[in-house]
């Protein structure tokens, strides 16, 4: 017996998903022109992985295998790909990937019960694991100064399986915006001497000829991307816009109070995986609230969070733990932001 | 739509499926007598009702046969002159395939008809005899609901109906019968306003039309124009559910029927177009309702069409008439694609509130039932939701039992209108978890009462048993004492 | 030092005296008669009074469940669902129902074959028989509750429990039932 309605408006998972990884291609395409071969080679160890991790859990749990085809595993592994610094090992794409698969999504119950989103835990589990390469952020190839030539396939095959020995890291890497500004500030330097020392310009960081992990630097890549998900109302303007107005807001704010201590809102809003958290990780649906009102919430916090890691914290960017702590309080967040029902 | 009837639309959510309104340009046909026609005895919300004629009675078109002594109900008239050939279970076009008291009626051909008085002067005559008019025609809520519609035109001095808003939305996929009767019979549908106007003593009559009607709501406005001043077209944004009473009213006059209360509680009555036309032909022309217009459409339909279908017509019948003889691989939904019910069984008759018959192929329909995926949150459900639910969260409570909570989330406040179902993603099917939600609930109401009364009466057995033997051990010492004053002596 | 300790000491004695006074208040003013867990088990039981539990009553049975005399599946008309709230009401773990669950029963008198005894009218713990001495009887379904006693005392064994006619006041939806072909290991497809 079915019941009403009998009509449906054709909308999948699978469609969603699709849609998702084309929305993440220009931050993808970005990471490409950046770090060439060798964002190519991370990237597509990340989504092997995770659809294999993807497999050998729905084998091993009895589950349908239905899911593997619906492209969220591919979009998960897409997801630690672009999170992940360029520099990591092969063996740290495919433990990342597994993780996020396995311990993110499916020890809980396969997609849609994570309450956690995959991506960034299996980030934030590499970061805490080994902390020096998941730190070490190599310099795009379109700087003069790149150390390694990532557009020769030979030179980032050998990269991605021998890897970049520790003490080699000094002369390949550079740091990120954030991070020269934090070391700077704890060296007593103010934060327009650290600006001036790292030669900040802010159109740089718009475009992403910066360091950063794969897919965080261009804010103008994640944007096109966020404007087809918007289009498609696959995610809301809720959540980005509380998220990046909060962190303006403050960074302002304080900025006021004490401008050497406090960074300007427009290099907050540019620098490190704001944009890309806000667009991409913080709208997971699974992971967020569904009602207006709880976004608007979640935006907040995950704001508020991020800015407080940032300027008080040891992590130069706390964008993934703002988010993955928020992530925590979603169901706490749509029981209280119910909206008022019709007639009520 | 565009983006400045996008802000205009002000009930919260609703979707735009593809219309599929292909019958709109077909008008409205008279179908052929059929042999039988079968009356089940409650045909709208409220109490069943009772036969009034018995085994071979000989009955009139428009002769009430049967009716209930409750309030709320509406009685039920003959579709056609015949004989009454038997009184029994029949199954009625719902979900179930169950049945209830039916009356079997075999037409003699002749189609004879009994008429009420005719009120034409009725702006001359007392309301309150025009709305027991209303109530003796049997006429309901023609939309799908079917609510007794005379219960809704009382004066109240307490809550003076300030508006009459005619509903002639039809937010429905396919259904295009309203959309016909406002082409074909305009001015029947304005004297009808003006009825009820008079009626509830409103001062204001609005016919609400979607913006997809733009024929419908020229001829309104024609027939407006040369009969009222106080009446107006208000043409309305094509969205669903827009047609649902409470959607409507408040996109029309920016207020929301509180909970619990009823549109009269905020001055306003809201009706159906096919129910005003009916409520014009038994207050003008002294007609009963017999019969109702139907669109029959749908992919496996040969030839569209709206028909004017007698109540108790059998459903096959009408799709044989559309060139539908062939019912082994179709499905038919009884009403409109959203909130229509499949038809298990397709032998049941036509009643007041069959609005449209649509048949698919059976494939083609279980293509839009496809099983479903876990939820992942997307959230189009509230943003859909025209009574601003959270419905995945609902609908999980409802999936494990926990009625208690699914209450506290406004279980009752759903109207059904499968918005939710329609744009989810892992084709959750929320209205199902929903409705079985409710079904539960009333189900433990049912036992609560059920063991609360076998309580009172498994007490008062005991209480009995109790006194029975209490009155034998008096009996008993009363004999004893006796036989020991005898021995005694 | 000493001073110290002796502080200590009296704010604790007179916090302790305080609470003491608010817990006394409290047990005088929230006091309950009688015992409301047998209350609160009644309440979940069917009132079949039928005795399946190899109790006399609903009551009774309720009172047992309580003291921890009886486990709570014992109750048959209930099934499942009351087992299952029973269990959480007195916080421990559901099992299995003693019985298998048929779901709700009617008892119906073949009448013509009924020699009018009144034993079933004596039997049934919720009057819903009717009928006198050398009259036929007939049972009330509205108030029937299924509960089987009456089918025993009967001489010449003209009851008999039925399922009830489905009704379609008392019609509900089904629950969604979960993925109808799910692949099992070894091909086995679960409905």
């Amino acid at each position: 017996m079915f019941s009403s309605p009998h009509i449906h408006g054709g909308d999948s998972i699978r469609k969603q998903m699709l849609t998702v990884i084309l929305a993440l291609m220009p931050a993808t395409f970005m990471s490409v022109y950046l770090f060439g071969w060798l964002a190519c080679l991370v990237l597509t160890c990340c989504i092997l992985s995770s659809v294999l991790s993807e497999y050998i859990c729905l084998k091993l749990m009895d589950r349908r295998k239905r899911s593997l085809l619906d492209g969220s595993a591919a979009l998960t592994g897409l997801f630690v790909g672009l999170v992940l610094p360029v520099l990591v090992p092969w063996w740290m794409a495919i433990l990342g990937s597994a993780l996020a698969i396995v311990l993110g999504k499916q020890l809980y119950g396969g997609l849609g019960y994570n309450p956690f989103n995959p991506a960034l835990t299996a980030r934030i589990i590499l970061l805490i694991s080994f902390p020096v390469y998941m730190t070490s952020w190599a310099i795009p190839m379109p700087l003069e100064q790149a150390a390694i030539n990532f557009y020769d396939f030979s030179a980032c095959w050998q990269v991605f399986f021998t890897g970049v020995s520790a003490s080699a890291f000094d002369a390949v890497s550079m740091a990120t915006p954030l991070g020269h500004v934090k070391t700077a500030l704890t060296q007593q330097q103010t934060v327009s001497e650290a600006l001036a020392s790292y030669q900040y310009q802010p159109w740089q960081a718009f475009i992403g000829l910066e360091a950063g992990s794969l897919g965080e630097t261009s804010v103008l890549a994640i944007l096109l991307g966020a404007a087809l998900l918007l289009g498609r109302n696959l995610i809301s303007w809720h959540i980005p816009t509380a998220y990046i107005l909060t962190v303006a807001l403050l960074a302002t704010v304080f900025n006021l109070i004490e401008p050497d201590r406090y960074a300007p809102a427009l290099f907050h809003v540019l620098a490190g995986g704001l944009v890309l958290c806000a667009f991409f990780m913080a709208t997971d649906p699974v992971t967020s609230p569904v009602t207006p009102i709880g976004q608007l919430v979640f935006g907040i916090g995950c704001g508020v969070i991020t800015w407080c890691i940032r300027t008080y914290a040891n992590y130069p960017e706390g964008a993934m733990f703002a988010v993955v702590v928020m992530n925590c309080a979603v169901p706490l967040i749509d029981h209280y932001c119910r909206p008022r029902v019709y007639g009520r | 739509m565009n983006l400045f009837d996008r802000f205009r639309a002000k009930f919260h959510g609703g979707i735009q499926p593809v219309e599929w309104k292909e019958t709109a340009n077909c008008p409205i046909q008279r179908l052929a007598l059929s042999e039988q026609y079968i009356l089940p005895m409650k045909q709208h919300i409220g109490q069943e009702c009772v036969p009034l004629v018995a085994v071979g009675d000989r009955v009139l078109r428009g002769q009430k046969v049967a009716r209930s002594q409750a309030y709320v109900h509406a009685p039920i008239h003959a579709p056609t002159s015949g004989i009454v050939r038997k009184i029994a279970d029949n199954p009625i076009p719902h979900p179930s395939g169950l049945g209830m008291l039916s009356l079997f009626i075999e037409a003699d051909g002749l189609d004879e008809e009994k008429k009420m008085p005719c009120l034409a002067d009725y702006r001359n005559i007392d309301p309150v005899l025009i709305r027991e008019q209303v109530r003796m025609a049997g006429i309901t809520g023609l939309g799908g609901a079917g609510f007794p519609a005379f219960i809704k035109h009382r004066r109240d001095d307490e809550f003076p109906v300030h508006t009459v808003i005619l509903n002639g939305v039809e937010c429905e996929p396919w259904l295009t019968n309203d959309h016909r009767l406002m082409l074909e019979h305009g001015q029947q549908i304005v004297e009808g306003l003006d009825i009820l106007m008079h009626v509830v003593g409103a001062k204001k009559g609005i016919i609400a039309i979607e913006s997809n009607k733009p024929d419908a709501a020229l001829n309104i406005q024609q027939c407006i124009a040369d009969f009222s001043q106080d009446m107006e077209v208000r043409i309305l944004p094509t969205r669903y559910p827009q047609g649902g009473e409470k959607q409507l009213i408040q996109v029309v006059t920016g207020k929301e029927v509180p909970a619990g209360k009823l549109p009269l509680h905020i001055g306003v009555l809201c009706q159906n177009i096919g129910t005003v036309k009916s409520i014009y032909d038994a207050v003008v022309l002294g007609k009963s309702l017999t019969e109702r217009v139907v669109t029959i459409s749908g992919p496996q339909t040969p030839r569209r069409g709206n028909s004017l279908v007698r109540i108790g017509t059998d459903l096959s019948f009408i799709l044989s008439q559309h060139g539908l003889t062939d019912l082994s691989e179709v499905k038919v939904i009884h009403g409109g694609p959203m909130m229509g019910e499949l038809l298990p069984n397709l032998h049941v008759p036509a009643v007041k509130s069959t609005t449209g018959l649509l048949a698919w192929h059976t494939a083609e329909f279980e293509k839009s039932h496809e099983q479903p995926d876990p939820c992942i949150h997307c959230g189009h459900c509230v943003q859909v939701c025209p009574v601003k639910l959270v419905p995945n969260e609902l609908a999980s409570h409802c999936k494990h039992d926990d009625t208690e909570r699914a209450q506290a989330y406004h279980l009752f406040d759903c109207i059904e209108c499968g918005c939710c179902s329609y744009v989810c993603p892992s084709h959750i099917p929320l209205v199902q978890h929903f409705r079985y939600a409710k079904g539960m609930v009333a189900q433990q109401a049912r036992e609560q009462k059920f063991s609360e009364e076998s309580r009172q009466r498994s007490e008062a057995h005991l209480q009995r048993i109790e006194k029975e033997k209490e009155a034998r051990a008096a009996r008993r010492a009363k004999v004893l004492a006796k036989q020991k004053a005898l021995e005694e002596k | 030092m000493i001073v110290d300790v002796l502080i200590a000491a009296v704010v604790v004695a007179c916090m302790a005296l305080v609470i003491a006074g608010v817990l006394a208040y409290a047990s005088k003013k929230f006091h309950v008669e009688g015992d409301p867990l047998v209350e609160s088990v009644n309440d979940l039981l069917p009132q079949t009074q039928c005795g399946q539990c190899s109790f006399p009553g609903c009551r009774p049975y309720a009172t047992a469940v309580v003291k921890g005399e009886a486990e709570v599946n014992q109750c048959v008309p209930g099934g499942d669902r009351t087992m299952k709230k029973i269990a959480d009401l007195m916080g421990v773990e559901a099992s299995q129902m003693d019985a298998e669950d048929l779901g709700p029963r009617l008892a119906v008198i073949r009448e013509d074959e009924c020699i009018g005894c009144t034993l079933c009218i004596k039997a049934c713990p919720v009057d819903a028989i009717v009928g006198a001495a050398k009259q036929f009887h007939t049972v009330i379904a509205d108030q029937c509750t299924g509960c089987d006693l009456c089918v025993e005392p009967c001489p010449v064994d003209c009851i008999d429990m039925v399922e009830p006619p489905k009704q379609l006041a008392q019609w509900s939806w089904r629950a969604v039932r979960p993925n109808k072909t799910r692949q099992k290991r070894g091909g086995k497809v679960e409905t």
